[in-house]
């Protein structure tokens, strides 16, 4: 499936899908547990992820610190998989809701009245494997993803207080890759954070000085120009090469950071190579679901799509059992 | 003194490159919060005017003079330098004609542009001391302070010159790669 990636957060989206990993770690002994039988009991994490939802469908979750309040509804189990919809949102302020053609206020919102958006989620809990893939909408920049973590992280601790918990944002190398390779790369940036104090020492470098006290060398392309250095930055990614300065060697100029401008579908997005924990993990779906009146997308399609970004993810990551 | 002759601008502007250049972006982002003299590296000042100066006493307290043949010799030689710096002077200047969007390139053809013209300047006063050394040899005290100069002046045009030679080379080997 080849979904617009968002790299770097830049890119404003109606709704996307942001994907994350979920694994149990016993504590002590510094493992990750295999989630059909992650502790001594043989307990299945996926039994263990459906009491949580059946919970959350009874339950109202209401943080005082995070001043949020969350539900869960239409949860449904198929195969290993559990998809659903959850509902978040603020509360703890007022606002006053007007009616956009007769401007006349609809409701005055009070600091107890929560917001909530519906957002949909599915998770991929395999039986042999240490990590479970979750994807959570995110609708028009609003995620549910923190009051989400820390409710089901509780919930964990409560039941298995010997174990953790841990979740993480997934970074799909393929494809990151794969927007290296299908896409123009218009310029590649090299940063060099120490600035030599001698001004000779920087022209021999050929860089130049940027605002934030480091050096940057551009490569940068032409109107019709494929930059090269791509099968380098790829093997960068596969940790095939460790350090930067194998990627291109420039002479006097040791590389801190490379960054990548791609052209993707005609926007200029920024990839920074040497941290791809910085890019987030949102795949645009706004134009692969079926957008409601109510301003949400149906159900059905935002299910479909996301099943096969599942699929799709599932075989692009390496997963230890 | 003459305004012809006011050659106070050079040493300002020669002065004003020995900074950090890492110093001098920090300094521009914040500039009410720091010292002006912050961008300066004290170690440029330590190697260009102290070291000559230390130099020189040690020579001039052990009696270690310049004799009538090595005046001579640095006469005739800072003499053919100071001509060969004006050559560079032209080159500098004409690098400097170039138009160029870098403006730290640019920076560094004014700094090249002040440095060597220090250098020339130092030349000519250490011609000017070794020939006042040579009409003074035979008084003591005269011959003793003029020998400092002529120490201390030799020593800051060789490390002048030094310096001069690095950002040359930076300059033409980028000048002829791109």
């Amino acid at each position: 499936m080849n979904l617009p990636i968002i790299i770097g957060g830049i890119l404003i989206v109606n709704i996307s899908l942001a994907s994350y990993t979920i694994r149990v770690k016993d504590g002590i002994r510094g493992r990750y547990m295999p989630l059909g039988n992650f502790d001594t009991n043989g307990n299945d994490f996926i039994d263990f992820f459906r009491e949580y939802l059946e919970h959350r469908e009874n339950e109202f979750f209401l943080d005082s610190k995070l001043q949020r309040m969350m539900k869960c509804r239409n949860v449904t189990n198929f195969e290993r998989k559990l998809n659903g919809i959850i509902e978040d949102g603020p509360y703890g302020s007022e606002s006053i809701l007007r009616n956009i053609d007769t401007k006349d206020v609809s409701y005055e919102k009070l600091s107890d009245d929560a917001d909530m958006n519906p957002f949909y989620f599915i998770i991929d809990i395999p039986e042999h494997f240490d990590e479970a893939i979750i994807l959570l909408q995110r609708f028009k920049g609003l995620g549910c993803k923190n009051t989400f973590e820390k409710d089901i992280f509780d919930y964990f601790n409560s039941k298995f207080p010997h174990l953790e918990l841990e979740m993480n944002r997934l970074i799909p190398k393929q494809f990151i890759k794969d927007q290296l390779v299908n896409n123009r790369i218009v310029k590649l940036r090299f940063i060099k954070y120490n600035i030599p104090s001698d001004i000779s020492d920087i022209i021999s470098n050929r860089g130049h000085i940027e605002e934030e006290s480091h050096m940057e060398l551009m490569l940068i392309a032409g109107q019709k120009q494929r930059l090269p250095l791509i099968s380098n930055i790829v093997r960068f990614i596969d940790n095939e090469i460790d350090d930067l300065s194998e990627i291109v060697e420039i002479p006097y100029f040791d590389i801190d950071n490379v960054k990548v401008e791609v052209d993707i579908n005609g926007s200029i997005k920024t990839l920074d190579i040497s941290n791809l924990k910085k890019i987030m993990p949102y795949f645009d779906v706004t134009n692969e679901v079926e957008i409601l009146d109510n301003g949400h997308p149906s159900f059905e399609s935002i299910d479909t799509v996301a099943r096969s970004l599942l699929q799709d993810l599932s075989e692009a990551i390496p997963r230890e059992g | 003194m003459s305004s012809k002759i006011n050659i106070f601008d050079i040493i300002e502007a020669h002065i004003s490159t020995l900074k950090n250049y890492n110093k001098v972006l920090e300094y521009n982002k914040d500039p009410d919060n720091k010292n002006r003299f912050y961008v300066y590296n004290k170690w440029d000042f330590v190697i260009f005017f102290v070291l000559p100066l230390i130099l020189g006493i040690f020579f001039v307290y052990f009696d270690l003079l310049p004799i009538k043949e090595i005046l001579t010799v640095l006469v005739t030689s800072l003499s053919v330098f100071t001509a060969l710096l004006f050559n560079l002077l032209l080159l500098a200047f004409d690098i400097m004609r170039k138009p160029t969007t870098n403006p730290t390139r640019k920076i560094f053809l004014e700094e090249i542009y002040a440095n060597v013209s220090f250098c020339i300047l130092i030349a000519i006063t250490t011609i000017s001391m070794s020939v006042l050394s040579i009409i003074f040899l035979g008084n003591c005290i005269i011959y003793h302070i003029l020998s400092f100069f002529v120490y201390y002046f030799s020593i800051l045009f060789i490390l002048t010159l030094l310096m001069v030679l690095k950002r040359i080379y930076a300059l033409i080997s980028t000048e002829n790669n791109d």
